[in-house]
């Protein structure tokens, strides 16, 4: 059955505003705003990096704070730029995603060091979208940030 | 005459369908989802690559497979699409262009190439689809194909 003019619009506002979410990420990242990038997640959020031998997870508010107040404590403080976001609305207030990201590294006059993807899983709290999980694979890295 | 809010809803679901058609080509690239890859264009759709002195097209479901299926398995190429530009023709037809830079999976994702897609997209039912891709290679790095370059 064809969607009502009403429910393609919920749908665009929606999509628009989990849109933003990796777009706020990156930025809240290129400015050093850890408090942005950890408001970007629900309460319970978690972000999750999967290498090839091993996986680290930071779930809840302050576990996430800790993790990206090292953002730029090592060799590595990262640019990201992201890509080829796609968005799967689920219904009830959920959806996932995955996006792609090239960094750079602005301790290395912004090189590029390496690429992966993220693959989101999105919650609608009160009107606002946010990150439930971020899980990121990398696919080629010179080193790591905030080590 | 102005739109109505129907119009402009309608259009702007429609270009966000058309929008996420690149975007979803790159992420099943991407992944190898060949069958994903093939399942974005329409049952007689069409991709050919424009090259500097020749260009080769594939059409329809089967050949499409067959097409992307080998170039997966020879290239490892990594896409970033950009500048997605939209225009709706009305009656289920739109055409586009985006732009892409690629990297290769199998050189520490090294700088490819870039170039550009012409595409025509078609409504299939409810879902948009590529009637044709269009890709016109700008730049790219040369390479052996994976098989040659291990030995």
């Amino acid at each position: 059955m064809a969607k009502s003019v009403e429910q393609m619009a919920a749908e665009l506002a929606d999509r628009e505003a989990i849109r933003e979410l990796p777009i706020k990420y990156c930025d809240c990242v290129w400015r050093n705003d850890i408090p942005g990038i950890v408001d970007l997640f629900a309460a319970d959020g978690a972000f999750i990096t999967k290498g090839r031998k091993r996986e680290h997870v930071a779930s809840g508010r302050d576990a996430l704070l800790k993790l990206y107040g090292g953002l730029t404590s090592g060799d590595i403080t990262p640019r990201p730029y992201i890509h080829n976001h796609v968005i799967d609305l689920k219904g009830a207030g959920r959806a996932t995603g995955r996006c792609y990201v090239e960094l750079r590294n602005v301790k290395q006059n912004m090189k590029w060091i390496g690429s992966g993807f993220y693959e989101d899983d999105y919650v609608k709290t009160g009107d606002t979208w946010k990150f439930k999980s971020r899980t990121f694979h990398t696919a080629y890295m010179e080193g790591t940030p905030g080590r | 005459m102005a739109k109505s809010f129907d119009q402009t809803v309608t259009e702007l679901y429609d270009r966000e369908a058309i929008r996420e058609l690149p975007q979803r080509y790159c992420d099943c690239v991407w992944r190898g989802d060949v069958a994903g890859i093939v399942n974005l264009f329409a049952e007689n759709g069409s991709f050919t690559v424009v090259g500097p002195k020749r260009e080769h097209t594939t059409t329809g479901r089967a050949d499409l497979h067959k097409s992307y299926a080998e170039g997966l398995a020879s290239l490892t190429p990594r896409p970033y699409i950009h500048n997605h530009v939209i225009e709706l023709k009305g009656s289920g037809r739109a055409n586009g262009r985006c732009y892409v830079e690629l990297r290769d999976a199998s050189n520490n994702l090294a700088w490819l190439g870039t170039g550009f897609y012409d595409d025509e997209y078609i409504k299939v039912g409810d879902d948009w689809k590529f009637n044709s891709r269009r890709f016109q290679q700008v730049h790219m790095e040369h390479r052996q194909p994976k098989a040659v370059a291990q030995r």
